[in-house]
């Protein structure tokens, strides 16, 4: 079987066969550059391992003739599973079933909507509908355990719909502010289509 | 002694205060807002009252809630831990008013102390060295830049009300004077309600050292010895230890004196820490005056072994210190880290929600104040601790060491933490060789990532986890279901 997996910020490749009583033997190598074929040098592991309770998994992997054991603890989440590993954390993903899912994984890369990076609370709205505003304006501000962020607006444009309030709690992924971009900014940044 | 105690208080330290009441033989009431409905702290306490809405004003803050919760419950006194109200003047005078004993200084000891300026003057004139600069506020950018003349450039402008890096700012010359002095005012408005703003020299490569002191209602003040808290984020503590690895036996002895003169000065009663700067020339400097339980106190009780919650409580009670400042010893080394519900990768940003699984770690020498569990869903509206890793050893080296070891061991799952970030700190050259001053993280761990070097590994457990641990994990469940297609009961697969 082969797996495309995101570990962190690296793509790796694993190729893995399954072995009786819960061995694995898997060559794992990762992409050095996006969008190309050029990987780097094959890692092989032999593996055994043991699920010891629903968080918790014990590998051990051979190395020259050695056997080390590996204490991992899983946890699913919403973009992929977290495990660690002796206090370091990895979140990883399979490319491949988000691919299927038809999206890049659960939660959108949103760089040009105004919505919160953790659930928080609405503490300071800085604009009104109907508002020109510039890129990098403040918009909203919002406060997470005792921490004020300040989202500012991604392009200039005009205010076209506050969907918020003061105080009211809300999440990632929900837009608060809507603000359509300004022709200005459409034709800088399609300029060639419109020439 | 007191028979029921409140602790006006959540998370990691309600729990703290609720451990040493039930040495003490104390029954503990907990107060608790929507948000903490399933917290550790009202679950364990002997009582828990309801006081409001998650938000802190409607109950951590809320004055009239905490003290109609005491009075229902019949408690002799209220602790309030640290943060919300616990150096708040007008709800120490509000307890006293209506008979409750509120488990810190007196209400004017605070007022006093909680006045930058105020606590600076009350310093020069007891004797104790404070940082040149002002001792009142000034509302006029053309008097700060005649001042910053005098004690020469860089100088900070602070707040008067201060505290946590708010209305702070560094000046480095006169151009920047006016800027600068508006931008603090507003923000200390914002901050405190007050724009009272003073300026005083800033001082490069300095340490964070403070002392704790203890302070009976007799006139008796001693001090447990100093703590080195120079490692932080946003001027925030993140990890702290004792003793300070600057410390020599006579600069010790001459910064707790002037920490007992402190508190001596002030008319300190109960416990509180004096902190100051102090520079490469061994040169130290007044900072303030915490009038409260400090969140790294269980360092202090690690090396003196002395239990800083039953002497707040005891002495609340009229009790008289039952130790000299000779009977006073630190022995072996100890080091906290906080761990924080915040993504060290992403300046720290806050990371609230649900934590999925937790094992906190154990061992010779390892202690967790822990305020979750698994399950527990870590609220927005508050301080994103959730716990403090506390390690004692033989040694600073050693401490280090089983620091790395118990942080290696500690896993929290479904929010992020700083576990992976405190490993690298303690085992980088600069920490281990004690260079450690208030800038260590902006100038040895700025853009701090995590090493990928077991990526390999974790790609292999989520491909055993996708393979075995589901079937495992299914297997107790499903054997119930009787109905299943091969669809159901094949799970991933793929060619």
């Amino acid at each position: 079987m082969e797996y495309e997996l995101k570990v962190n910020r690296d793509n790796i490749h694993v190729d893995v066969d399954a072995q009786e009583d819960r061995g694995l033997r898997a060559s794992i190598c990762r992409k050095i550059e996006e969008n190309t074929d050029k990987d780097t040098d094959k890692n092989l592991y032999d593996v055994h391992y043991d699920i010891i309770s629903d968080h918790r998994i014990l590998m051990t992997v051979d190395e020259n003739g050695h056997a080390r054991q590996v204490n991992a603890y899983v946890s699913d989440g919403p973009e992929g599973k977290t495990i660690a590993i002796n206090g370091r954390y990895y979140l990883v993903k399979d490319l491949e079933t988000q691919r299927q899912r038809g999206g890049k994984g659960s939660m959108p890369d949103t760089p040009d909507l105004i919505t919160p990076a953790t659930p928080a609370v609405v503490v300071k709205i800085h604009v009104k509908v109907g508002d020109c505003v510039e890129k990098g304006q403040k918009i909203i501000a919002v406060s997470a355990m005792k921490m004020e962020t300040t989202l500012c607006a991604p392009y200039d444009g005009k205010v076209l719909k506050i969907n918020t309030a003061i105080n009211e709690r809300v999440a990632p992924g929900q837009i608060l502010v809507e603000i359509e971009k300004s022709e200005a900014d459409q034709a800088d940044t399609s300029g060639k289509e419109i020439d | 002694m007191f028979k029921k105690i409140l602790i006006a208080n959540r998370g990691e330290i309600a729990l703290r205060v609720m451990n040493t009441c039930r040495e003490m033989g104390i029954a503990t009431i907990a107060v608790y807002s929507d948000a903490d409905s399933m917290a550790l702290h009202k679950i364990n306490a002997d009582q828990a009252v309801y006081i409001g809405k998650s938000d802190p004003a409607d109950s951590y803050l809320n004055m009239d809630k905490i003290i109609d919760a005491a009075k229902e419950t019949h408690a002799d006194a209220i602790h309030p831990g640290y943060g919300f109200l616990s150096e708040n003047a007008d709800f120490a005078r509000r307890c006293e008013s209506e008979n409750i004993v509120f488990i810190g200084p007196p209400a004017r000891v605070i007022d006093d102390l909680g006045d930058k300026t105020k606590a600076r003057l009350i310093m020069k004139k007891g004797g104790v060295p404070v940082i040149p600069g002002m001792t009142q506020s000034c509302p006029d950018h053309a008097v700060m830049a005649k001042e910053a003349k005098k004690i020469g450039y860089p100088v900070l402008i602070k707040a008067a009300a201060g505290g946590g890096g708010k209305g702070m700012r560094v000046v480095d010359s006169e151009t920047e004077m006016e800027d600068a002095c508006n931008q603090a005012q507003s923000e200390a408005k914002a901050a405190f309600g007050n724009n009272a703003v003073y300026l005083e020299k800033y001082l490069k490569k300095t340490r964070h050292v403070e002392f704790q002191v203890l302070a009976d209602t007799r006139g008796n003040v001693v001090h447990l010895l100093e703590r080195e808290c120079s490692i932080q984020r946003r001027h925030q503590k993140i990890i702290e230890e004792t003793p300070s690895f600057a410390m020599t036996p006579e600069l010790r002895e001459e910064m707790g004196k002037a920490a007992v003169a402190a508190a001596r000065a002030s008319g300190y009663v109960n416990a509180g820490t004096v902190e100051f700067l102090l520079d490469t020339d061994g040169k130290f400097y007044f900072l303030e005056v915490n009038t409260r339980l400090q969140v790294e106190h269980p360092i202090t009780e690690m090396i003196t072994n002395i239990d800083i919650v039953r002497q707040q409580i005891q002495i609340a009670a009229g009790m008289p210190l039952d130790f000299t400042q000779n009977e006073i010893r630190g022995r072996g080394h100890a080091i906290e880290c906080r761990i924080y519900g915040e993504d060290p990768e992403n300046s720290f940003f806050p990371s609230p929600g649900k934590i999925s699984y937790i094992k906190e770690p154990a061992g010779p020498g390892v202690r967790n104040d822990c305020g979750v569990y698994s399950g527990f869903e870590v609220p927005m509206e508050y301080d994103p601790i959730i716990s403090k890793l506390i390690v004692y050893a033989a040694d600073r080296k050693e401490a280090t060491c089983r620091m790395i070891n118990a942080l290696s061991q500690y896993v929290v799952m479904g929010i992020k933490t700083p576990i992976a970030f405190l490993m690298d700190v303690l085992a980088s050259e600069q920490f281990q060789e004690g260079e450690t001053f208030t800038d260590f993280i902006e100038t040895s761990f700025d853009g701090w990532k995590q090493n990928a070097d077991d990526a390999d590994l974790a790609a292999l457990i989520y491909i055993i986890d996708e393979m075995a641990g589901k079937k495992h994990r299914q297997s107790g469940i499903c054997l119930s279901k009787v109905n299943e297609t091969p669809w159901q009961t094949l799970g991933n697969w793929r060619m």
